[in-house]
């Protein structure tokens, strides 16, 4: 494979990188608050963020971006590929990161509610001295396990037409008919870039069981 | 809107047969990949975990299109259903065995300790004793990894399996009514998706763990 067949699909994996970062920290917020309003606010707003969950757990995520993207110039609306795509992915990824994070302050024992109340402690302070830090430290395997699932998942841009690693790989492939290495050679740019992520989270994994 | 039906169920059953082939696929090749982690030689168990790194670490897409565009270059010409299953098999064999592992895991090292003590070969005490309580506590987790097979079919879409997503998108391309089509088709993955948890929990619920 030709260097600056090499240097075509780096900048590919850099626009994926960056394609998941965006969506990791969107998906994060959100599901933070979506992980919130699950667990403290009104009923009725409990039960429909519960509902939202449950639906972009249950429809795939290409189904979501391939309809969402191909239904806005019906509307008039064109939105560029790439912004649509981190809008997409980060509200599909909320419902998973909100379950991540409600997990996460779930397992905290009821104990250190307890404690919080004992001490003096109003409902909202507990929560931000006591609950938060322990709840942070429970949540990281987990949220790493989503981010993992996040970078792989942008590769499903490329079927919207967007430019990333996978469509890097293709044009090369076409190009030069070695479609077998090149798309090989995809592979491992993802392994690469997962790699760090999926040792990090199995790190975090024992670290939590030892 | 109940025009565009019939051909969206024909995609259906396209997905159905997908996610049915694959399920059994990755629960036996998980079992496969299973015994591989636990093996007691170094370059068995070094085999399995390298392939289940790589599955882990990369996306199904890019397996579909190794499959599907790149072996063609040694020789064989897949068919795009058989590219979709076989990327399905490989890549959630690998998470169905991780899971098999954790289950095996759970079960109390005691149980182990109590069945050799009273004689019997590790061997038995695996199949009889062990096995069975770690099956009971898979199976929640199972439903869930089927789950994400359903989802995982609508990526062969992108190699011209004519399943639902891919009837979607035809449909969206002849007719005028973008919403109502992924409306559809949103609604039929996710009454798959709760029949197949419904399924998986009736299951768990006949077998259920004895703590």
């Amino acid at each position: 494979m030709t260097l600056a067949s090499l240097r075509y699909m780096g900048t590919g994996a850099g626009v994926t990188i960056m394609l998941a970062v965006a969506v990791i920290l969107l998906s994060s917020v959100l599901g933070m608050g979506l992980a919130l309003v699950r667990l403290y606010a009104w009923p009725p707003l409990r039960a429909l963020a519960a509902a939202y969950a449950l639906v972009t757990r249950g429809v795939p995520l290409l189904v979501l971006l391939i309809g969402s993207y191909f239904s806005l110039p019906y509307l008039g609306i064109t939105l560029p590929v790439y912004p649509a795509a981190v809008v997409v992915m980060g509200l599909y990824f909320a419902a998973y990161m909100g379950e991540v994070f409600r997990g996460a302050i779930m397992a905290v024992p009821r104990t250190q509610w307890d404690a919080g109340r004992s001490v003096g402690f109003r409902a909202i302070q507990t929560f931000g001295t006591v609950i938060l830090p322990q709840a942070r430290r429970l949540c990281v395997a987990p949220f790493l396990n989503t981010a993992l699932s996040i970078v792989k998942n942008t590769s499903l841009v490329s079927a919207i037409g967007g430019w990333e690693l996978v469509t890097a790989g293709r044009e090369i492939g076409e190009r030069t008919g070695d479609l077998m290495p090149t798309y090989l050679g995809v592979a491992l740019g993802y392994y690469l870039i997962c790699f760090p992520l999926a040792r990090a989270a199995t790190f975090v994994e024992r670290k939590s069981h030892a | 809107m109940l025009r565009i039906l019939p051909p969206l169920l024909q995609g259906l059953e396209i997905t159905v047969a997908l996610t049915a082939i694959a399920l059994v696929g990755a629960a036996l090749g998980g079992l496969v990949v299973v015994a591989g982690r636990r093996s007691r030689f170094m370059p068995v168990r070094a085999v399995t975990i390298a392939f289940i790194d790589v599955m882990r670490n990369t996306p199904v897409l890019v397996q579909i299109f190794i499959l599907y565009f790149g072996v063609p270059e040694i020789g064989l010409y897949p068919e795009p259903f058989t590219c979709g299953v076989i990327a399905l098999v490989l890549q959630n064999s690998a998470y169905a065995g991780e899971i098999y592992r954790a289950g095996i895991d759970s079960v109390n090292r005691t149980q182990t300790e109590a069945a050799l003590s009273l004689g019997m070969l590790p061997r038995r005490a695996l199949f009889d004793i062990v096995l069975p309580q770690a099956i009971r506590r898979v199976l929640p987790v199972l439903g869930t990894q089927a789950v994400v097979i359903l989802k995982d079919s609508s990526i062969a879409s992108t190699i011209a399996v004519v399943e639902l997503t891919h009837s979607g998108k035809l449909l969206l391309d002849r007719s005028a009514a973008p919403y109502e089509t992924f409306f559809m088709v949103a609604m039929l993955y996710l009454a798959t998706a709760a029949f197949l948890l419904g399924a998986m929990k009736l299951l768990a619920l006949r077998f259920p763990v004895r703590t």
